[in-house]
């Protein structure tokens, strides 16, 4: 993490930050996979509901697959894709709280993608996925996650502790 | 014709609920010449992030003025400077006022990132 925490940024717990029906995660890495196709970098956003009282666990309601360009070593989503998805999440009462991207090869969080998430909310959850998403998300083996704090910075969760701060839900 | 106090006056009132308008008042030194321009208060909502406020806007002012305030109140004002308000599928620029828009009353405007999302396999700072 970079800097100093800004004020007003979200509390640094060991606690799960985010909660994910195992089959939604599973239809998020399946996605990713063949988006993916080994060839190109893709993403996909996940959001939570706004009738849920925010806590510290926000759980995950529903997966934005995004029209996107791509190449081995880029993703880029056109701002007319990102408007379509705010106004149906407007539409839908829900937010964006992170998202899931894949890379070619090392999971890491680049400049890029650091300044190019889907909004600067703090909270927000980056999971990068390693080698195309071909193995999957099974106990985010080799992922890399870190969570936006606000004012740009920051928190980079640690390997081991991924599969705690990330709760996946059976139901 | 007196020259106002400081070149203009403003007739109106502040809407709570709806559009008010007045009339701001240019008058020349030489006291011969007077143009006028519509003064309109604005209640608008602003959705960030599927959450909407609203906010009541003196349209003469800077769209960046709105932007700075919705930054704040939805508490990402460090981050103004990479977003931008839309109206429908247009960009409202910050160094214009809101006024040059034509925005309708109650118009709904969307606070968005400025630049498209994005990802990549940029080197890392201190890599």
């Amino acid at each position: 993490m970079e800097g100093a925490l800004p004020q007003g940024a979200p509390l640094l717990l060991s606690g799960p930050c985010l909660a994910i029906p195992r089959i939604l995660l599973m239809s998020i890495a399946e996605r990713l996979r063949s988006c993916s196709a080994g060839v190109r970098e893709c993403v996909v956003y996940i959001a939570a509901s706004l009738d849920v009282p925010d806590s510290e666990e926000r759980r995950v309601v529903a997966s934005y697959h995004p029209a996107h360009e791509a190449s081995a070593t880029h993703y880029h989503v056109p701002l007319e894709e990102m408007w379509r998805i705010s106004e149906a999440l407007y539409h839908h009462r829900q937010r964006i709280t992170g998202q899931f991207h894949t890379h070619p090869g090392a999971a890491f969080h680049s400049d890029a993608d650091n300044e190019g998430l889907f909004l600067p909310v703090p909270g927000y959850l980056s999971v990068v996925v390693p080698d195309f998403a071909e193995a999957g998300l099974g106990n985010f083996r080799r992922c890399y996650a870190t969570r936006y704090v606000g004012g740009g910075c920051w928190e980079e969760i640690p390997q081991p502790d991924i599969a705690t701060r990330i709760r996946v839900d059976e139901s | 014709m007196q020259r106002p106090s400081g070149g203009i006056q403003v007739v109106g009132r502040r809407g709570v609920d709806r559009k008010v308008e007045g009339t701001l008042m240019d008058v020349h030194a030489d006291g011969t010449d007077q143009q006028q321009t519509q003064v309109t208060f604005l209640r608008l909502k602003v959705v960030f992030n599927s959450e909407g406020r609203v906010f009541e806007v003196n349209a003469q002012e800077p769209t960046k003025t709105l932007l700075h305030r919705a930054a704040a109140e939805f508490g990402v004002a460090g981050e103004a400077q990479n977003l931008v308000l839309r109206f429908g599928t247009t960009p409202l620029d910050p160094e214009t006022r809101l006024a040059d828009f034509g925005l309708p009353q109650d118009a709904e405007l969307f606070l968005e990132r400025r630049t498209p999302p994005r990802g990549g396999l940029t080197p890392r700072h201190g890599a």
